[in-house]
């Protein structure tokens, strides 16, 4: 889970919660704006900075990041053989490009960047610290509700399935390899549906009957003080130099 | 299916963002008090339901079940897609959080249009189980279809190098169209028979406790 390590102590995790959804998030949309080989270069060691600052274990950062790392590995490798330009070198009826590669290079370290920061900024707080920090943006507070509900569902019907994996293989339905597998998948997708669907029923009874009025209310309350300000306020500089790197050498070009 | 973290300009994250903050409004305008446990329990049972993966001959693939969730949720289902995918993000850093807005908008239109498109045979073949099941698989088929020519639209557009990329990846989400429609009518036969009324629509005894409104 990305919010494994959230009760370190590091100069992120005592971050006003509403400072470092700001920042970061901005960090991240510029990280996602950016071309310029300086400007990335220069947004990925600030990535790998605040990442090393957060304290969040390198093996935790590299297992999170292995499976997304070998999906872009594949797209990366479609873009470098098909995106046209100048030919690098060519085996058998693939041709390798120079543009490609040097596209290639730009998105995967980009993408790199924008994932440590997300760790960065989803590993140091729990998540409905992060909700609470939205709905203090002014995002909808049902939105918030509903994402926090799903997440204790999500790990519930986890269990859920879990269960009816062992119960079809305690009644001798062997998962064969094959296309003979899909009808007991089938079976067990339908009735985990089925058991989600009336357990919502049984949720909303409860929720009416207590009073739900549509509004989900916590009760953690945000201290800033001048430390949080000064740290959100770095960490806004930093994008604004990612991007003076970006525009300012364009401008000069 | 979504677009990773890195791939799209500026201009298409930030697009991506504001069509789907207009398309999650309109859905959070229209959910009524009682959905919303229905939209979070149903939401979290798709997002494990499309980790489980399906061995198909010498290969398995995991499905996004999007046209099931447009069927069963109905125009709530955009709030589905957008937690589904924020929690992608999240727990396995899938798709992203740049490109959120981008994937809620391919996705929930998607959904939207195998439920609009569902919704007018229903009533029709509400007698014919197996034919009412077939409709819904060809339209999650087509569903997964049309997301998939947005995604490979959006590649073009954002960079001509992606074209060649785009190309490669409509060709692999065809073949998980065709998959994804026969499960997706595997699974609305079973649940035909067994809980129909997540099929039809019609609302439990349940959730009738609000007529006193």
């Amino acid at each position: 889970m990305i919010d494994r390590y959230a009760n370190l102590d590091s100069p992120l995790h005592s971050l006003d919660p509403r400072w470092k959804l700001l920042s970061l998030f901005i960090l991240i949309l510029v990280c996602a704006s950016v071309n310029s080989p300086p400007a990335v270069f220069f947004a990925a060691g600030a990535a790998v900075i605040i990442i090393i600052l957060s304290r969040v274990p390198v093996r935790f950062v590299f297992h999170t990041l292995k499976a997304p790392f070998i999906l872009l590995i594949v797209m990366i490798f479609f873009l470098v053989i098909t995106s046209g330009g100048r030919p690098l070198f060519g085996l058998a009826f693939i041709t390798v490009y120079i543009d490609g590669l040097r596209m290639a290079a730009i998105i995967c370290i980009k993408a790199l960047s924008i994932m440590l920061i997300f760790i960065a900024l989803f590993g140091t707080s729990r998540l409905n610290i992060i909700m609470k920090a939205l709905s203090y943006f002014g995002f909808p507070r049902i939105l918030t509700g509903l994402l926090l509900s799903t997440y204790r569902y999500i790990f519930l019907s986890f269990e859920d399935l879990e269960k009816l994996f062992v119960a079809a293989r305690l009644r001798g339905l062997t998962l064969r390899k094959g296309i003979g597998n899909t009808g007991t998948t089938v079976n067990i997708l339908a009735t985990l549906l089925v058991r989600s669907y009336e357990q919502s029923e049984r949720t909303y009874v409860a929720m009416y009957l207590r009073g739900f009025s549509g509004e989900f209310r916590t009760l953690e309350e945000f201290k800033a003080k001048p430390i949080d300000h000064a740290k959100g306020s770095a960490l806004l500089i930093v994008s604004a130099l990612v991007l003076f790197l970006e525009y300012f050498l364009r401008l000069k070009r | 299916m979504h677009i990773s973290e890195g791939v799209l300009s500026a201009e298409y994250v930030v697009g991506g963002y504001v069509a789907a903050t207009a398309l999650t409004a309109v859905a959070l305008k229209k959910l009524k008090k009682e959905d919303i446990p229905k939209v979070s329990v149903m939401g979290a049972a798709f997002f494990v339901s499309s980790l489980i993966h399906f061995k198909i001959g010498p290969t398995s693939v995991h499905l996004t079940l999007i046209g099931l969730t447009g069927i069963v949720l109905g125009a709530p289902s955009i709030l589905a897609v957008l937690t589904g995918l924020f929690f992608q993000a999240v727990m396995f850093q899938h798709g992203g959080l740049t490109t959120l807005g981008v994937n809620t908008v391919t996705m929930g239109c998607s959904a939207l249009a195998v439920y609009y498109a569902f919704s007018q045979v229903r009533a029709k073949l509400a007698g014919k189980k197996t034919l009412l099941a077939a409709a819904g698989g060809v339209f999650s088929g087509l569903g997964i279809l049309l997301a998939t020519l947005m995604v490979a639209a959006l590649l073009a557009l954002s960079s001509e190098a992606f074209t060649g990329m785009a190309v490669f990846f409509s060709i692999s989400q065809g073949i998980l169209a065709i998959v994804e429609g026969v499960i997706s009518f595997l699974v609305i036969q079973q649940l035909l028979r067994i809980k129909p009324e997540l099929i039809l629509g019609k609302s439990p005894p349940l959730t009738r406790l609000h007529d006193d409104r």
